[in-house]
């Protein structure tokens, strides 16, 4: 909690009276430019500071000058990038900012620190930065250069539809050096309208994780609409399928079916109708929910 | 060319290394001014950023030779659409290389400067695909402050709006206000304003449209069959679609995230059509909008776009994907796209017209295209059309009905040009070309005698096509063109030691069809020709 | 036969209309069917029937005066409408729709009833699980996989609006319409749906979880309870959302470092002050997610379903504000901040983009979505609103500029 924050709590009965004596951002922006200050004080003046998102405002700059420096404590550094980023919210008072910003975040995204190199790249790849796309692009062809883990990579690409990043990807859903990587390429090519069939094969393995079989329900949904609503009826009436999957399959049908299909949807309607009679917990709720929907 | 070819799988280095080459040979400029074509080879199965860093490179290497006509609209084609930052950069600085500054310049660097706060970034111009890490280097906002101080007081017409830019809250980064100060100094300056006339007319007949005369226009045979589903999911072929009334035609894809581009295309496409209701025509002119991704946009998500961009469908008026063909599709309308995958990875923006029979008739790219200007253009296309019925009723033979240009004679000419290029003139020339491609001693080789007369009917029914063919279209020199190989054919027979001459008669002859039936009706308005 | 009424909530016989908030809402009453009435006059006593959790509602004769439980009318048997108001009681919102019913009785005869919905907005956190439920369903119809209208409120608020929205004093009002938008949006899917808030002030562990708005894994990735409909949710052509917290913020307690509501309250009286609480707490609340999540920036915040919660909070600070100081009135000077050098959209006669329609050198190119999704039982804000018509959403200067929504802790009076 800020010093703020409680200092306000305070006073609330006093609410309409004075405004709670504050710090001024030039006196937390002194207390976080200067070395002298412990790491701590210096972090928790960052936190508390409300920059004014103009470069009018020499303590936008005194924030740069930090984050840029790799010689301040990344604890500092990773303070002003967040209350940068918050800054930036203002878009059109950042937006004199936004160029600086950018370059430093560039630099930043190489420095030793991981958890600032995370960040950096993560503000840049969501502005859909070329330079943040080639250096994850080719720290995922060549993991000695990859500053982020592949994963994180694969996520923050995925950002950027136009990213490059379909190919490096279906690399590494099919020989992937994690779980987790192999999650993620999934998840980024899940916007391909060519990997239809893969995430068609993968709904339909049973011996597959749930995760993957959730997120390849999600994808063939996205990418090919009617050949997954066909493979959801198949799922519902699968005695032997995973409630899980049921549930997600049933519910897909409850919210994006045709209701003029379904309510002609006989054998549908009965096998719904039983599985909302005697079923696991999850299907009952959907099935329940689908037959307040279409029940006659 | 090879090395243009060659280039198309290979890195980016290498490509930067042929930018290098062609831009240190003055006779290679078309080259380099080529590769901004985005159907060009290179571009394919190239990522959206790598082709930005390519283009940027090819506007730079322009940039340090002079800008030329030719890539001119290139140039101000970023400048009037392009939201990333190195691109608009080095648009900015390529224009400035131009000759000499043009008023009609101004609008354009006027909106990328009103654009281009929301994409400011530091850029760097120093080596291929750099990308700056400082403040050091140079910036959209400053090169197109100092293409503006370029133009100075040509600039005129934009001044109030550069001023207020500068004024504006949250307007302009402290370190480019001298940048501006100076460029709106250089505005003002102390010459008169040149002509106010001046403004609105871009130099190299820079119109951003393109016409062909009906007789001229491309059918749509490739294509008839090429099948498309519309937004509700019916299927339609081309043909089925697009004959039996003009119809105006966009392209777009709902992935684009240029709000200048698809984005905006469809929401003009909803004014076009109120215009065209205004004028009475909804009924009777089309309107289609086809994507470039036709894996992704399925139906549903075409009619939630277009609807959202205030698109009436209907029978008449659709939005398309093909479900079969879009690489005939793409060759027949030479689409200016290329793509990674099945994704675009850059476009243009591209307009076309229709007219009944589904033949281009007319094309707005790359610059912004106006609805008045496309509905009006629709609504000429629609009264051809009316005109070529009305004398269809009427008189027949008349000389100059439009039907009749595009009818039999037209085919004919096809036919028998096609005939004279290839059929007769093996027999007659054999010899010739033999000793043209030097095959020694064969200097004449006997030919069917009996293959004379029909040459000579031939020959005949193809001049007199050509004959009502000019007297149509008011060109007749292709017909002067082929009635003068005639009779060098006919001479080299029949005056003895002449033999020789009876290649150029079929030089002329070949000349003259082509003329006829390919250029002889090609008005070009645009520098943007279509290759 | 017996005498049969008309009720007519917010001057409509529309059924999409009887929705009440705190604000008196203008209602009618008629005598369709005067069978066995002798008199010029009948008298009629107007009172509400709540069920067990349901809404209740309060009545008055004139547009202003105090409320009560019931009141009693003298309406002609000739059929002419007798105006009356009613509203919704302050601590008694309705759960789903019709949970209270208006009825009129000659004498106790029940002559006329009508089901109403006290529709307010609520604390997530503590919403009852059919109406989350119902917010979500209508919410992945609205969004349809990325294909749905839900589009545009993301190509509202992309990287070439953004301008329009933010960092200047349009941020308040804009981002009103925009949520009022789309909250009508999913009231035309489902009536009784009203924008829940995040308080991003306090603890709100419930929203986190995989019933709601899902709780995220290591990889970020935010998962739900099989079946739950944001499972198909899409924006931008990839499927699911990202959405994880700072490491200091444990999602069982209250986000650090933002500021609580008796801090945003006390920014400062006059509107220019109020309004760095875009900074903080609005920016806070966005930056307590990491590097890989939707929210944490401008441009893919609203990619996350979350967004919308978070922004109905910031709205309703400004409704507290508001109430708090009398700031209304745009005649005000301290209600809002008017600066001609304020870009376009940002000053008080301003049309708001992109539901004006407007493409031009100082708007964004295009304008998704079309004019302001109108609702059925009031006409304010109007199709395209103006900067200055968000400020009076309860209609407190004048009645008419009533919106039809409001918050289930700020009181009317």
């Amino acid at each position: 909690m800020s010093k703020k924050g409680k200092s306000a709590k305070s006073s609330k009965s006093a609410r309409k009276a004075k405004a709670p004596a504050r710090r001024t951002a030039r006196s937390l922006m002194a207390v976080a430019a200067s070395a002298k200050s412990g790491v701590k004080e210096r972090v928790a003046s960052l936190n508390e500071v409300t920059l004014a998102a103009s470069d009018q405002d020499a303590n936008v700059t005194r924030a740069l000058d930090i984050l840029g420096n790799d010689n301040e404590p990344a604890e500092v550094r990773m303070a002003a990038l967040e209350a940068l980023q918050t800054a930036s919210f203002s878009v059109v008072a950042f937006a004199p900012v936004r160029g600086e910003y950018l370059a430093t975040l560039r630099k930043v995204a190489t420095d030793p620190n991981a958890e600032l190199r995370e960040s950096a790249l993560g503000v840049l790849a969501r502005n859909k930065d070329g330079f943040a796309q080639q250096k994850l692009l080719e720290g995922l062809q060549d993991p000695g250069k990859a500053l982020v883990p592949t994963e994180t990579a694969l996520s923050l690409l995925s950002f950027d539809p136009h990213a490059d990043a379909y190919n490096v990807a279906r690399r590494i859903a099919s020989a992937p050096p994690s779980d987790d990587a192999r999650q993620e390429a999934l998840r980024l090519l899940s916007a391909d309208a060519t990997s239809a069939p893969l995430f068609e094969k993968l709904l339909l393995d049973k011996s597959e994780k749930r995760e993957v079989r959730q997120l390849s329900a999600a994808a063939l949904h996205s990418i090919a609409p009617k050949k997954f609503q066909k493979r959801a009826r198949e799922l519902v009436f699968d005695p032997s399928e995973y409630p899980d999957i049921q549930a997600t399959s049933l519910a897909a049908i409850t919210n994006f079916s045709d209701p003029e299909a379904l309510a002609n949807d006989e054998p549908l309607l009965k096998r719904v109708d039983s599985l909302s009679e005697k079923s696991p917990a999850k299907v009952k709720q959907v099935a329940r929910r689908f037959m307040t929907k279409f029940k006659r | 060319m090879p090395e243009v070819a060659a280039v198309g799988a290979s890195a980016e280095e290498q490509f930067a290394a042929l930018v290098e080459t062609l831009a240190a040979d003055p006779g290679r400029r078309a080259e380099l001014c080529g590769l901004l074509r985005e159907d060009h080879a290179v571009y394919e199965q190239r990522g959206t950023a790598a082709t930005v860093r390519m283009r940027g490179w090819v506007l730079l290497a322009l940039a340090r030779g002079g800008l030329a006509d030719d890539a001119l609209v290139y140039v101000l084609e970023e400048l009037d659409t392009g939201t990333d930052a190195y691109l608009l950069a080095a648009a900015a600085r390529a224009l400035r290389s131009y000759p000499s500054p043009d008023a009609a310049f101004a609008p354009f660097v006027a909106r990328a400067l009103a654009r281009a706060r929301y994409y400011e970034e530091p850029v760097s111009f120093e080596r291929y695909g750099e990308y700056a890490l400082s403040q050091t280097g140079t910036s959209p906002l400053g090169e197109l402050f100092r293409t503006l101080e370029w133009l100075g007081p040509r600039a005129r017409g934009v001044l109030a709006e550069v001023e207020e830019l500068r004024a504006q809250f949250g307007g302009l980064p402290r370190k480019l206000r001298p940048a501006a100060d100076r460029a709106i100094e250089s505005v003002r300056g102390r010459d008169a304003a040149p002509d106010a006339e001046a403004c609105c007319t871009l130099p190299g007949g820079l119109g951003g449209v393109l016409s062909w005369e009906r007789g001229s226009r491309r059918a749509c045979g490739p294509i008839e069959q090429t099948a498309f589903e519309d937004q509700d999911g019916t299927p339609v072929t081309f043909g089925e679609f697009f004959r039996g009334r003009p119809s105006v035609v966009v392209f777009f894809y709902t992935r684009c995230d240029n709000p200048l581009k698809c984005s905006l295309t469809i929401t003009k496409l909803g004014r076009v059509q109120k215009l065209l209701e205004e004028r009475g025509l909804a009924g009777e002119i089309q309107t289609a909008a086809i994507t470039y991704d036709p894996e992704f946009d399925l139906p549903e998500r075409l009619r939630c776009y277009g609807q959202n961009r205030g698109v009436r469908t209907d029978a008449c008026h659709r939005l398309l994907r093909v479900t079969g063909g879009f690489e005939a599709l793409r060759r027949h309308f030479q689409l200016g796209v290329n793509f990674i995958g099945s994704l675009v990875n850059r476009h243009r923006i591209e307009v076309y017209l229709l007219d009944e029979g589904g033949r281009i008739a007319a094309s707005f790219s790359r610059i912004h295209w106006g609805e008045e200007q496309v509905a009006a253009r629709a609504a000429e296309l629609h009264a051809e059309r009316s005109v070529g019925e009305e004398e269809e009723a009427g008189p027949p033979h008349s000389p100059n009905s439009p039907k009749r240009r595009k009818g039999v004679p037209a085919l004919l000419t096809a036919f028998t040009s096609l005939a004279v290029a290839f059929f007769p003139k093996c027999p007659i020339c054999w010899a010739a070309y033999l000793s043209l491609f030097g095959i020694a001693g064969l200097q004449r080789i006997p030919y069917a005698p009996w293959l004379q007369p029909l040459l000579v009917v031939v020959m005949l029914i193809n001049l007199g096509s050509l004959w009502l063919r000019g007297r149509a279209t008011g060109r007749m020199g292709g017909f002067y063109l082929v009635g003068a190989g005639a009779l060098t054919i006919i001479l080299s027979k029949a005056v003895p030691g002449w033999g020789d001459a009876s290649v150029w008669g079929v030089v002329l002859t070949l000349a003259g069809s082509l003329l006829s039936a390919l250029g002889g009706g090609f008005r070009l308005s645009s520098a943007s020709a279509r290759r | 036969m017996t005498v049969d009424v008309e009720i007519q909530i917010n001057d409509s016989t529309n059924p999409r209309a009887r929705f009440l908030t705190w604000a008196p809402s203008p209602c009618r009453i008629r005598v369709r069917n005067p069978a066995g009435i002798t008199t010029p006059f009948v008298s009629l006593k107007i009172s509400g029937r709540s069920t067990a959790s349901g809404g209740a509602v309060q009545f008055r004769a004139g547009a202003t005066g105090a409320f009560s439980d019931s009141i009693t009318l003298t309406v002609s048997a000739s059929g002419n409408t007798a105006p009356f108001f009613s509203a919704g009681k302050f601590g008694r919102p309705s759960s789903s729709n019709g949970d209270v019913t208006i009825e009129a009785r000659s004498g106790t005869t029940l002559v006329g009833s009508v089901p109403v919905m006290v529709r307010i907005r609520k604390n997530a956190n503590t919403l009852s699980a059919p109406e989350r439920d119902r917010f979500l369903e209508a919410l992945a119809k609205l969004n349809n996989q990325g294909t749905g209208r839900f589009s545009d409120f993301r190509d509202m608020h992309n990287a070439s609006a953004l301008g329009q929205a933010h960092g200047a004093p349009g941020f308040l009002p804009w981002h009103r319409a925009y949520l009022l938008d789309l909250e009508r949006e999913l009231q035309a899917i489902d009536p009784s749906v009203a924008l829940p808030y995040w308080r991003f002030d306090k603890a709100a562990p419930n929203i986190f979880k995989p019933d709601f708005m899902g709780s995220s894994d290591n990889l970020g990735t935010v998962q739900f309870n099989p079946g739950h409909p944001l499972t198909f949710w899409k924006t931008d052509t990839v499927p699911g959302i990202k959405r994880r917290p700072i490491p200091a913020f444990n999602v069982n307690l209250a986000p650090p470092g933002v500021i609580d509501e008796a801090a945003t309250l006390a920014l400062g009286t006059q509107y220019k002050q109020f309004r760095g609480m875009e900074g903080n707490p609005h920016g806070r609340a966005h930056t307590r997610f990491d590097a890989i999540s939707f929210l944490s920036d401008a441009s893919t915040a609203p990619r996350d379903p979350l967004f919308f919660l978070l922004h109905c909070n910031v709205d309703r600070l400004w409704a507290q504000w508001q109430k708090a100081n009398s700031r209304f009135d745009q005649a005000v000077a301290a209600a809002y901040d008017e600066n001609p050098a304020f870009p376009v959209g940002h000053r008080l006669a301003d049309t708001l983009w992109p539901w004006n329609g407007v493409t031009s050198r100082v708007n964004p190119p295009s304008a998704p979505g079309g004019t302001l999704a109108p609702s059925p039982g009031v006409g304010a804000p109007g199709l395209q609103p103006r900067v200055r018509d968000m400020l009076d959403y309860r209609g407190v200067v004048s009645a008419a500029s009533r919106m039809g929504f409001d918050y289930d802790d700020v009181k009317f009076v």
